[in-house]
């Protein structure tokens, strides 16, 4: 039996949220992972695609298929920022799929899988020079924020490496956000399948929640408490200052893991600190948007 | 990392050692990053050198992530606090820029520490230090070297409780006793080197190949003031496996 699962027109954090529903009410067999109709990605919709299919493979341990997006614009989109190499790794594709589109990408971060330590490191140098030009000059940062930008990709790439037990993906892309802000953003997507922040913080924290124990508490206690699974006290930090720093641009930051999910909120944007009872998904799906700076009395 | 040097320092202490933490990475991201960096400094600040200034630079850092700070400065300064610390080293860190502030200063928070740093040429005391103890370190800052009794003149405190704030500035590794009631601040220890009594803001040891050779240590003993017992030096003189000083 093929399980098709739908994939929303417009691929981003919502349009993840209805794939995860799909994901996360099956009950087996070969999936199919239908995308034809989809008209426009956000780097967090994207890697949430790459997630599910690696999800489905885990949960069920069936490679699941990939039906593509049909329009030109978004296939030749997917190529330049390598979906299809690592869609590869987890899909079986029905259709006629180009592997890589010739030309350079207009991604500050094509996707790029995070499994050591070291890919950090290569995230961060890679990053820097188109960092500065997109920062500096589209989005009105001052040249230091290229710098605090490197700090955020390095401490949320690391969460994969130190806290899922598994590997991900991270994605940073420029785009303009016309119906939600009227201003370009700058977003970060960073995605695993992993143990999630519940699972990471159980051994070390779980008991003293007692009954209380879930996913949100489990992240109100890491992204509003720095808590960590180690007993290092050091640790925990990283979270703690991307929220100071998104706060400082303005920006949106959130994490969803299992069936909760928080966030920075700014005024400019309509939405809960915490959500919970959301459908079931495994790992820690994390994005932070970065708004363009308004120069004082150019409002909105 | 840069070659150890001993200095000319004045009286206070025995050896300048000169850090480069780029030598490695220009960019200091992640824990193993920050463990790395952080054992080549403590290397170099093993062998007996008696007390030592270890000066870390930072002007060749790009992106310090607070991961790497935390590996880097926060355990390197709290293994330096404890009574079986490897060696009596003082550290201040040159070179910072405005972007090294925030990840500095969250793992000082963090971890109740305090550093001196040299941020555009001028050093200032990072780290939640309470009200009087940063004033202490403001007024020894100023002079360069500073007894008891002259801040107790300046404070309007008595001579117990002067000498009490300026121990918990030694005890906290931020400044350097020269003798039972006499202190001197990391600045002002570089500074001399050049045979000079006053410190200059922003005078510091531009490169280990600079310094001298220098001669015993002066103190004789292990170079730390015992409180005089009418007051309360806080964190406590070094006593093994105390916890961390907390306000």
């Amino acid at each position: 039996m093929t399980v098709v699962l739908p994939v929303a027109e417009t691929l981003d954090d919502r349009g993840f949220e209805t794939l995860v529903s799909g994901w996360a009410g099956a009950e087996g067999g070969r999936a199919l992972f239908d995308a034809r109709h989809v008209r426009w990605v956000s780097p967090y919709g994207i890697l949430g695609l790459l997630a599910a299919g690696a999800a489905w493979q885990e949960r069920f341990g069936e490679r699941p298929l990939l039906e593509p997006p049909e329009s030109k614009e978004v296939a030749s989109y997917l190529g330049r920022i390598r979906f299809y190499e690592h869609a590869h790794e987890l899909f079986d594709f029905q259709g006629h799929v180009r592997k890589r589109a010739a030309g350079e990408s207009d991604a500050l971060l094509e996707i790029t899988p995070v499994r050591s330590h070291q890919d950090v490191h290569d995230v961060v140098d890679r990053v820097r020079d188109r960092a500065a030009a997109i920062l500096g000059k589209r989005l009105g940062y001052p040249p230091p924020a290229v710098l605090h930008f490197s700090v955020i990709l390095s401490e949320v790439c690391q969460n994969i490496v130190e806290h899922a037990g598994t590997d991900g993906w991270v994605s940073a892309q420029t785009y303009n956000w016309k119906q939600r802000l009227g201003r370009q953003v700058v977003v970060i997507a960073v995605m695993d399948v992993g143990m999630g922040f519940r699972g990471s913080l159980a051994r070390e924290h779980a008991q003293r929640y007692g009954d209380r124990w879930s996913d949100e508490t489990a992240l109100e206690a890491a992204f509003l408490h720095g808590v960590s699974r180690y007993r290092d006290p050091g640790r925990g930090q990283g979270l703690q200052g991307i929220r100071k720093q998104v706060l400082r641009w303005n920006g949106f930051f959130t994490i969803r893991s299992g069936t909760a999910q928080i966030a920075e909120v700014p005024d400019w944007i309509d939405k809960q600190p915490i959500a919970s009872g959301l459908p079931d998904f495994p790992g820690a799906q994390i994005q932070v948007v970065l708004p363009q700076v308004v120069p004082p009395g150019g409002g909105d | 990392m840069g070659d150890p040097a001993t200095g000319m320092t004045g009286k206070v202490v025995d050896s300048v050692v000169h850090t480069s933490v780029a030598t490695f990475y220009s960019n200091l991201v992640t824990r193993p990053t920050g463990r790395a960096v952080r054992s080549a400094i403590e290397e170099q600040l093993q062998g007996g050198r008696g007390r030592c200034v270890s000066v870390l630079d930072f002007s060749q850092v790009g992106v310090l992530d607070f991961s790497c700070a935390d590996e880097v400065i926060a355990k390197l300064l709290r293994r330096y606090l404890r009574s079986d610390r490897p060696s009596d080293a003082f550290f201040i860190v040159q070179g910072v820029l405005e972007h090294h502030r925030d990840p500095i200063d969250a793992v000082l928070r963090r971890h109740n520490l305090l550093l001196v740093a040299v941020e555009s040429g001028r050093p200032a005391l990072w780290g939640p230090a309470p009200g009087r103890l940063r004033a202490a370190w403001d007024c020894l800052d100023r002079m360069g070297r500073l007894g008891a009794s002259e801040f107790a003149s300046t404070y309007g405190v008595n001579q117990a409780t002067a000498s009490s704030w300026l121990r918990r500035l030694v005890n906290w590794r931020v400044a350097v006793p020269e003798s039972f009631d006499s202190f001197s601040s990391l600045p002002a220890v570089l500074s001399r080197r050049d045979g000079g009594e006053a410190p200059e803001a922003g005078r510091y040891p531009a490169a280990a190949e600079e310094m001298a050779p220098y001669g015993p240590e002066p103190s004789g003993g292990d170079g730390h003031p015992r409180p005089s017992g009418d007051t309360d030096p806080y964190p406590s003189a070094p006593g093994g496996s105390k916890p961390l000083p907390a306000y």
